[in-house]
């Protein structure tokens, strides 16, 4: 097969479109996941301003 | 008394924005019973619409969408307005915009699931909902829907969470009186948030990144809404315009949503300090862009069809501003702008009663406008036109399942205010200058700096 008809299989073949969206979904899931455990391991190395006080 | 271990920047609100979550009065559960009983009458509805099919509707041929989809398309409009207040105007750098965004946000978040009912109501055969998947092929518009609106209720549902993260944090820590379900709640969701420099600057850095790709997901979104129209050759629908028509009708009619939400926390809450004036004022000139942003589209659409005066396309044309819609359009024009512009030019300015009924008014018309866009088309099909003329009249099962869509985003909504803060108490912080909110810790850390120097 070329390459044109790989794409054309793409777009008209059904299932592909399938496998994009929930690679769409995952990947999103995969990054947010990320981004909120980074977020929460923020300043895990710094106290807070109570315990600085303390 | 739990120790409080954890750092929140101080806000003179804090007291009036926890209130509504420390109570819960009769007249609250009377309010959740009453939506919960209209949401169940819809599910009644769809019940016995599930067994005996969509002949129960007004639906017929040639008329395969109606006021379902309409419902749908109207609720994505609604979404809008969280991202377009809290990622839109966050990149703009409108400061005035912070302490709604929670508020716009939380449409967002409870819009869009019954945007996505609104199609699974529509469908004869629901159980098929899942072909989208397996058999999804990226030709079909109704594929790039599903993508873009999947991607976008999830993105919505990370961004709202983590700018709620810090407040969840401060209920967890502030609200000792709740009962302990309610506590245990907090410290689940709270994820062991601390405060820390190091979490503010990530936290702030994540949302301005986000608030960036959900500009790019909000646009993404209204956009293939309209092309599930657009992209078939249909009379009033196969216009490049569409896209950004419904793009600028959602964020108008979600904007306009935000303002009776806004209005509504304002006196149920008692929250006239936190919500002050001003933000009405400031809604109200963007509301002014809006709704001559509209006008300039409607105007921009429908003259471009007139002067092409292609006979197919002024069957639908002459069907809106003359025919059996004809009522409903002009009804739709007085109410999306003539009332509205003349409010908010003459009216509205210092006043929130005028402000509430021309933005009732506005989102009756875009709900109309919606109706107008799908319906007159479907009666008047391309190629067909000379010998199908169809008619299409909802049916009380439609009216009451679209009651129900809406009663049930009322709810969620209520009970979220009950629970969680309506106002960003972090955000809006009066302790930190919005320039200042970096995770500088001479700012922030004010007392690490002072006992430096004193050393």
């Amino acid at each position: 097969m070329s390459i044109g008809e790989w794409i054309s299989a793409f777009f008209t073949v059904s299932g592909p479109g399938g496998i994009v969206v929930l690679f769409v979904i995952g990947l999103a899931a995969l990054v947010y996941f990320w981004l909120t455990r980074w977020i929460i391991t923020g300043g895990e190395e710094q106290k807070s301003d109570y315990d600085r006080i303390r | 008394m739990r120790r409080e271990t954890t750092y929140h920047p101080e806000n003179k609100d804090t007291t009036a924005v926890l209130a509504p979550l420390r109570d819960l009065p009769n007249r609250d559960l009377l309010l959740w019973a009453l939506l919960a009983g209209v949401v169940g009458v819809g599910v009644l509805a769809y019940v016995r619409q599930f067994i005996l099919g969509l002949g129960v509707t007004g639906m017929n041929r040639p008329i395969y969408w109606g006021v379902y989809i309409t419902n749908f398309v109207f609720f994505i409009g609604l979404a809008h307005s969280g991202t377009f207040i809290s990622a839109i105007l966050r990149i703009a750098g409108a400061e005035w915009r912070k302490p709604l965004t929670r508020a716009a946000e939380a449409i967002t978040l409870f819009s869009l699931p019954f945007g996505v009912a609104s199609i699974v109501v529509d469908m004869g055969r629901p159980d098929r909902l899942l072909n989208v998947i397996i058999y999804g092929r990226f030709e079909s518009p109704l594929l790039w829907d599903f993508t873009a609106v999947s991607l976008y209720l999830f993105s919505s549902v990370v961004f709202f969470y983590l700018s709620l993260l810090p407040d969840i944090a401060l209920c967890r820590d502030r609200l000792n009186d709740v009962p302990s379900w309610q506590q245990r709640m907090y410290r689940i969701l709270a994820l062991g948030w601390k405060g820390t420099p190091g979490q503010y600057h990530r936290l702030e850095k994540v949302l301005d990144g986000m608030a960036i790709f959900m500009t790019l997901v909000v646009v993404t979104v209204h956009t293939v809404v309209s092309w599930v129209f657009g992209m078939t050759l249909q009379p009033g629908w196969h216009t490049a315009l569409i896209g950004p028509f419904f793009l600028l009708g959602a964020i108008f009619s979600g904007t306009a949503a935000v303002v009776i939400v806004l209005a509504i926390l304002r006196r149920v809450y008692k929250l006239e300090e936190a919500l002050p004036l001003s933000l009405f004022n400031s809604l109200r000139k963007l509301l002014i862009v809006f709704s001559i942003g509209w006008l300039y589209m409607m105007i921009a659409e429908h003259l471009t069809i007139f002067y092409g005066n292609m006979p197919e396309e002024m069957e639908v044309f002459w069907q809106r501003f003359t025919g059996d819609f004809a009522s409903i359009f002009w009804l739709m024009v007085i109410f999306v702008f003539f009332i509205p512009l003349y409010i908010f030019l003459f009216r509205a300015k210092n006043s929130i009663k005028w402000m509430v009924i021309a933005s009732i008014l506005i989102n009756i018309g875009m709900w109309l406008e919606r109706y107008i866009v799908i319906i007159p088309t479907e009666t008047r099909p391309r190629l067909l036109y000379e010998l199908v003329q169809g008619a299409y009249t909802p049916t009380l099962t439609e009216w009451i399942i679209t009651l129900s869509l809406f009663a049930g985003l009322v709810l969620l909504y209520a009970i979220f205010t009950r629970f969680f803060p309506i106002i960003p108490l972090w955000e809006t912080t009066e302790t930190l200058a919005p320039e200042e909110f970096q995770p500088r810790r001479r700012r922030i850390f004010g007392v690490r700096r002072r006992r430096k120097e004193n050393a």
